[in-house]
């Protein structure tokens, strides 16, 4: 009996019902994605950096002004090593038809391609003959090429004919194709090889795989003493703090942006049942008089919430894996797969039909605490509790501002806390703001004004109305913000690697005039370039970027916090420079001592000026070739030239020029491609949440405002007999809609500014820091967009055909 | 839905929407399934299609106008039409092998478009003539030393299938052609039917030379991963070391390697150890794949293949090329693990130590000096100072009598090539080690009739084979040739009286025929043997004394030479250490094979 209650309530509400569905979908749906989000992200960041090499340990490799092969025997003897992979890597310019394309060979012993990752097949298989390759899909497609299909690569020996190789097999973009920029052939040792050198097969990389339960670190050190690698680099392959910070990186602005919608879908649903609160309170009323006690009563309501929690639930769990894979493909790539994780699917059911089913709750307080009669007749409700936790809000989001911006070390947590405090704020105010602007409305002489304040100072509708449309427009003009803050910071970042090029492979006696003497080249700067581990105190391993010379102060536009002649003169005195954003987010300053690690070797720096730009969102340290040389014994090893024109022509001229010496020239944005493309297509999700959240925001304000007007039809056809026109009732539900959504805009606009700051602020919990900036014509734009939509419904809905005199 | 939209004509408009949205959904799942369903090729076509243009480009290389498909009536007026269909039968052979072969069907079509070029039609001109332009023409369509391998073995296999097929259907086609032939064609189709009558008579007994053709076919596939192998390495080894069409030359890769130019411009000596590495472990991985027993199935294969064409005059230089160099590896198929052995010794010098157990690397230092050297005088002087280390590094690993065993025992095998290389040897260091004429003794009268009739019975192949294919004009030499064989035939005999007699059933009068050769290669053959005297061992006890007594006085001089080579590279020709090395290779008789086989340009 109690459950047919409850279904037929549902059943007698179907537009209520429905909006509570999918809300609660919705939320499911992006609760699993942001459980999801960022596991998702690192496993794809860890295929795409474990690609060379994958389950191997150690790595040997060519440094510069060192041995470029390396001999294989010596290491079948070191105690901990338990397997060798020998290949030989060399960059080739590929032609096929009209294409002509660097890419990067890498050879096998025995044409074992899959001995260091995955190779899974589209087309063709893996017995190799000598001069047979796998290609990937993408090559496969750029080229125009099938199965069974020869393309030429030019050798690096100088005066060397085009060797042709043999497409055997197309392999999809993953395990060794997860990382293809360039494109990667695979292929036997002896050809390859012979592309570098004629006569016995030689290796330039080779990769270890160490024993089950030795230390890596100790094995390395055994390999790197042995003589024959005395003038190589013996490193780790997997550089697990590296990793973990370009996921972060991808993941955090999304976690972000879809923990917003995520909360928003939940707080859409108690708003949903909270505008139907009288309809409520009239059935408990009714329930009672025909003699259910209160427990009856509750639970009537409670199954009616579990059954929309659950069917919402439902559809939200067959919606998360589509949406899932969604944004992984918007964001990451179009080859990435993913699995759906059975435990994060029930944690998201949990939470969101969990947080739904609760939220829907909330407004039976009101209920329980009034009599029959009072929810009867709908007696408005004169408790100052919203008041009290308006107050509450204030005092609490005040208080933790002050504690965020002037407590050294407590941004990070609190910026979000505060983030949603201020966003709560929002959601409590507008109702008041409502009311009293529609007080001040009943006071005006128009009659459609009048018949509007009042509804608006009395009516539930309204003020639940305001409260939405305040909060999904602070979220939505925050997002917005934060897209157009983000995007512009990456244009800024990209604009500045445009006429970059980097040449790497190179010796560290080059000379660079040889470079700046070609056609489109205004300057090249020789360094070392590469990767390292930053520690200090409160930051342990902060993946960095090294910019090994001086001359790197030219490659950018860097802001120095003091003097150009400070920050060259810390350079010249062996100390280091770093991103101010190193101070904002763990207090490293100017004489602060760090450690930079290099390929295991750990090594205590000062830090002598500090910069600011946005190159690597910070995270690099420009250091003098003499301090890495005499620190590290590391020469350089990358030319950067700056183009003066076309940097992809430049690069092909570069390549033209210096064919035979296996340099690999490629524009910095292209080297960094994948980068680039994940982080535009974050910045375009979050683009697509916002407008996404736009539109929930307007949905659900129109779901409460379809659901509040079924109560105030006898008010409208009371006016409708008390003389007021249909055009007049219908001036007055619009002057009510543009009150509501006035109300709400001129909260949001304030509350967003604010709740940037705080996310902001939130970022540094993920290494990210940037400096405060808030885009108001994006937000007046989003903000003005959703009130002109919301305040015109009546029109564009067409209410005035529903206008009736006679009362139903 | 009516509660939805408010109106039943509401609700049916929606109703028509979706119905109309479904349809075009419908429609365009279609149009998709269609544009995806494109014609994929035949793989099957495209590998016939390339084999027919290898063919016909093939053909075109080598005769004007000649293709695949001559209609009679063009035939019978071409003044070569003989050499054109022995040609197109000898063409689709191979075409057949590379269809057959697990080659690319792209390779093949490439190979189809060079040999349409300018250089490919000069190399497949030759090719008939020259295995070395084989050889270049391989190389230069970028046949890998796998391709070589088996293409190089099925080849072999299909000329010991179908070769005297392919004569007997030649002369059945000329001989139903010859009666149409007009013009200058008449005479030359004449004389190509009675050659190739001539070619197929020589293969002997048509049973007997199906019987051997079968017990050929089943020795190679015995030996078919040792006979890849084999050519595998040959490949590769001409590639690095050859300088004819086919080789890179040894010198030009050390000199590119240690030049200015290159990925590896400015290689470091470590560098070179590590590519010198690479090189010595493809001759170690070649000779632990040559294992006792392959190398034993590959001699017997050989064997077979040797016997089976005994006597059989086949025309294409090229092939005579081919079967020549079989049966020099043939020869010294069993001796390779030894071979690579030493060579691996000697290549040890590569990874000298010095007492903190790292590489010296000197003689590689040496090496890209010697590659980078333009005097001609200390190229000399320092190329023996490399042999010098060389040599020093194998004889700390092998002493004397293990080499002098090693020899005797390749001695007392007394036939074939491998005891004429040990008699010859023997013979040039008794003439080394005289003042003047050498002392004519039994022995070295035995040594140089096993070298001279080796000698007579190659240039007697040669002479036979050529007589089947133009009679009248080596009918002469034949005589000749065969004259000497059986006159120093006679000799032995008369040397050996009262030992082993050689029958002597045959006269160089003729009649001259398969079984007339077959009968003067037995001649040889037991000629060789009794040459060798009644008591083989005590020759070949004998040439290895005297090549013995050279290799203990090339050990007996190792302090010395270890003390001139160890000098360093040597940058003044006229210095006292480049006098001093002078002399020590003058008076190490080890100079004397190692200026045989690495002094030569």
């Amino acid at each position: 009996m109690t459950l047919w209650l409850a279904l037929k309530n549902l059943k007698a509400k179907p537009l209520r019902t429905l909006a509570s569905v999918l809300a609660i979908a919705v939320a499911v749906a992006m609760f699993f994605c942001m459980f999801s989000f960022e596991g998702a992200v690192y496993e794809y960041v860890f295929a795409v950096e474990t690609a060379d090499f994958g389950d191997s340990d150690l790595m040997i490799a060519a440094k510069s002004g060192g041995d470029r092969i390396a001999l294989v025997q010596p290491l079948y003897g070191v105690e901990g090593v338990e397997s060798v992979t020998p290949t030989v890597s060399v960059y080739a310019l590929a032609s096929a038809g009209e294409r002509e394309e660097y890419v990067r060979l890498r050879g096998f012993d025995n044409g074992a391609v899959d001995s260091l990752g995955e190779v899974r097949l589209v087309a063709g298989d893996l017995s190799l003959r000598q001069d047979d390759v796998i290609v990937s899909e993408a090559m496969a497609e750029a080229f125009g090429l099938r199965a069974g299909d020869y393309f030429t690569v030019r050798g690096m020996v100088a005066g060397t004919k085009p060797v042709s190789l043999f497409v055997r097999g197309i392999a999809e973009n993953r395990g060794a194709f997860a990382a293809d920029s360039p494109y990667n052939v695979l292929g036997h040792a002896s050809t390859v090889g012979s592309l570098l050198l004629a006569g016995g097969t030689v290796y330039n990389e080779i990769f270890i795989g160490v024993e089950e339960g030795a230390d890596i670190a100790e094995v390395r050190e055994r390999v790197a003493a042995l003589p024959e690698y005395a003038s190589l680099t013996v490193s780790e392959c997997l550089d697990g703090n590296y990793i973990s910070t370009r996921a972060r990186n991808l993941a955090s602005p999304v976690t972000i942006a879809g923990a917003a919608v995520a909360l928003l879908s939940v707080a859409g649903v108690a708003l949903v049942f909270t505008s139907g609160i009288r309809d409520r309170r009239a059935y408990a009323a009714k329930l009672t008089l025909v003699g259910a006690t209160k427990k009856r009563v509750f639970a009537v309501f409670c199954l009616e919430s579990a059954a929309v929690a659950l069917v919402g639930a439902a559809v939200g769990a067959a919606l998360a894996a589509g949406v899932f894979a969604l944004m992984l493909r918007i964001v990451l790539s179009s080859a990435m797969t993913f699995s759906v994780n059975a435990g994060l699917l029930i944690a998201s059911l949990a939470a969101g039909g969990g947080a739904a089913f609760l939220a829907s709750l909330y407004p039976l307080g009101k209920v329980f605490r009034a009599t029959a009669r009072e929810n009867l007749v709908g007696a408005p409700e004169r408790g100052r509790a919203g008041i009290v936790l308006l107050a509450v809000l204030l005092v609490v989001t005040l208080t933790c501002l002050l504690v965020e911006n002037l407590v050294p070390g407590a941004k990070g947590a609190l910026s979000v806390i505060n983030l949603l405090l201020s966003v709560a704020c929002a959601a409590a105010a507008a109702p008041y703001i409502a009311r009293f602007a529609g007080r001040m409305l009943a006071r005006t002489s128009r009659p459609s004004a009048i018949a509007a304040g009042y509804s608006a100072a009395r009516e539930r509708k309204t003020a639940g109305s305001a409260q939405i449309l305040a909060v999904g427009m602070t979220v939505s003009m925050l997002l917005f913000t934060a897209w157009s803050l983000t995007t512009s910071i990456f244009s800024d970042f990209t604009a500045e690697f445009e006429r970059m090029i980097l040449v790497t492979n190179v010796s560290s006696a080059v000379d660079t005039s040889e470079f700046t003497e070609l056609d489109g080249v205004d300057s090249a700067h020789l360094m070392v370039w590469r990767q390292a581990e930053l520690s200090a105190d409160g930051v342990e391993g902060r993946s960095v970027n090294i910019l090994g010379s001086a001359d790197a102060l030219g490659l950018a536009d860097f802001a120095c916090l003091t003097s150009r002649e400070d920050v060259e003169n810390a350079l010249a005195a062996g100390k280091i420079v770093l991103d101010s954003s190193m101070r904002e987010l763990y207090g490293i300053d100017v004489g602060s001592v760090v450690t930079v690690d290099i390929d295991g070797a750990a090594r205590e720096l000062e830090v002598g000026a500090l910069v600011r730009h946005n190159l690597f969102n910070g995270a690099y340290v420009i250091v003098s070739e003499e301090t890495l040389e005499g620190e590290y014994g590391l020469a350089p090893d990358t030319v950067v030239l700056i183009a003066s024109d076309d940097a992809a022509k430049t690069a092909e001229r570069v390549r033209s020029v210096f064919a035979d010496r296996n340099y690999y020239a490629l524009p910095a944005l292209e080297a960094y491609e994948w980068d680039t493309r994940s982080l535009e297509n974050v910045f375009d999700l979050i683009a697509a949440l916002a407008f996404m959240l736009t539109a929930l925001a307007f949905a659900v304000a129109v779901a409460g405002v379809t659901v509040g007007r079924a109560y105030s039809e006898r008010t409208r056809s009371t006016l409708l007999c008390a003389g007021l026109s249909k055009r007049g009732l219908l001036g007055a539900e619009l002057t009510e809609h543009a009150l509501a959504a006035a109300s709400a805009f001129l909260l949001a606009l304030p509350v967003s500014a604010l709740a940037v700051q705080c996310l902001v602020n939130a970022l540094g919990l993920f290494g990210l820091y940037f400096e405060f900036m808030y885009n108001v014509v994006a937000a007046l734009a989003a903000g003005l967009v959703v009130a002109a939509a919301f305040a015109l419904v009546p029109v564009v809905f067409g209410f005035a055909r529903g206008y009736d005199m006679r009362r139903r | 839905m009516k509660a939805v939209f408010g109106t039943k004509k509401g609700a049916d408009a929606f109703r028509v929407l979706l119905a109309a949205v479904l349809v075009v959904l419908l429609l365009a799942s279609l149009c998709a399934l269609a544009a995806c369903n494109k014609n994929e090729p035949d793989p099957a076509k495209e590998r016939a299609d390339a084999v027919t243009r290898l063919e016909t480009n093939t053909l075109a290389a080598l005769g004007e106008d000649w293709t695949p498909d001559v209609p009679r009536e063009t035939l019978i007026r071409m003044p070569d039409c003989a050499s054109y269909l022995e040609a197109r039968r000898w063409v689709s052979l191979v075409a057949g092998v590379l269809s057959r072969s697990g080659l690319q069907t792209a390779k093949i079509s490439l190979i189809a478009d060079f040999a349409a070029s300018e250089d490919g039609k000069r190399l497949l001109s030759d090719a008939a003539n020259n295995a070395d332009a084989v050889l270049g023409f391989v190389s230069a369509v970028g046949f890998t030393s796998g391709d070589v391998s088996e293409v190089g073995f099925e080849l072999l296999r299909a000329v010991v299938t179908d070769v005297r097929e392919l004569y007997v259907g030649l002369a059945e086609e000329l001989e139903a052609l010859r009666g149409s032939v007009v013009g200058d064609g008449q005479a030359d189709i004449a004389a190509a039917t009675e050659r190739a009558e001539r070619v197929v008579a020589s293969f002997g007994d048509e049973d007997k030379a199906e019987e051997s053709i079968a017990d050929t076919v089943a020795a190679l596939d015995e030996a078919k991963e040792g006979i890849g192998t084999l050519f595998a390495f040959a490949y590769d080894a001409e590639r690095i070391f050859g300088t004819g069409e086919s080789g890179e030359g040894l010198s030009s890769v050390l000199g590119s390697a240690a030049g200015g130019s290159g990925a590896l411009a400015g290689v470091s000596d470590g560098e070179m150890l590590t590519w010198l590495d690479g090189m010595v472990s493809g001759l170690r991985e070649f000779g632990a794949s040559m294992t006792e027993e392959k190398t034993a199935s590959v001699k017997a294969a050989l064997k077979s293949v040797r016997e089976c064409f005994q006597g059989f005059a086949q025309p294409v230089a090229a092939v005579g090329d081919a079967m020549e160099w079989l049966r020099v590896a043939e020869s010294f198929a069993d001796e390779i693990p030894t071979i690579v052995s030493y060579a691996l010794s000697a290549c040890n010098v590569i990874y000298e130590r010095n007492a903190e157990d790292t590489y010296t690397y000197d003689f590689v230092h040496k090496l890209r000096l010697l590659a980078e050297e333009e005097d001609e005088e200390l190229r000399t002087v320092n190329t023996y100072a490399l042999g010098a280390e060389l040599f020093l590094s194998f004889a700390e690993r092998h002493d004397a009598a293990e080499l002098k065993g090693w020899i005797r025992d390749m001695a007392k095998e007394g036939t074939g090539l491998k005891s004429a290389l040990i008699y010859a040897f023997a013979l040039m260091a008794a003439q080394a080690e005289s003042d003047g004429d050498v002392e004519v003794t039994p022995d070295l009268v035995s040594m140089v009739s096993v070298l001279l009739t080796e000698v007579f019975g190659s240039l007697m192949d040669e002479t036979w084979r050529k007589y089947v294919l133009f009679p009248e004009k080596y009918e002469n030499r034949l005589r000749i040739v065969s004259g000497l064989v059986i006159s120093f035939a006679e000799s032995v005999n008369e040397l050996n009286a009262g030992g082993v007699q050689v029958d002597i059933n045959v006269s160089s009068s003729g009649p001259y025929d398969s079984e007339w050769y077959a009968e003067v290669m037995r001649i040889r053959e037991e000629t060789i043997r009794n040459a060798g005297g009644t008591d083989g061992e005590a020759l070949a006890d004998k040439a290895t004394a005297v090549i013995g007594e050279y290799i203990d006085a090339s050990y007996a001089r190792i302090d010395e030479l270890r003390a001139a080579a160890s000098v360093g590279y040597i940058t003044d020709a006229d210095s006292a250490e480049a006098t001093k090395l002078a002399e020590e290779v003058q008076s190490n008789p080890i100079f004397m094979v190692f200026a045989f086989f690495f002094m030569q340009k």
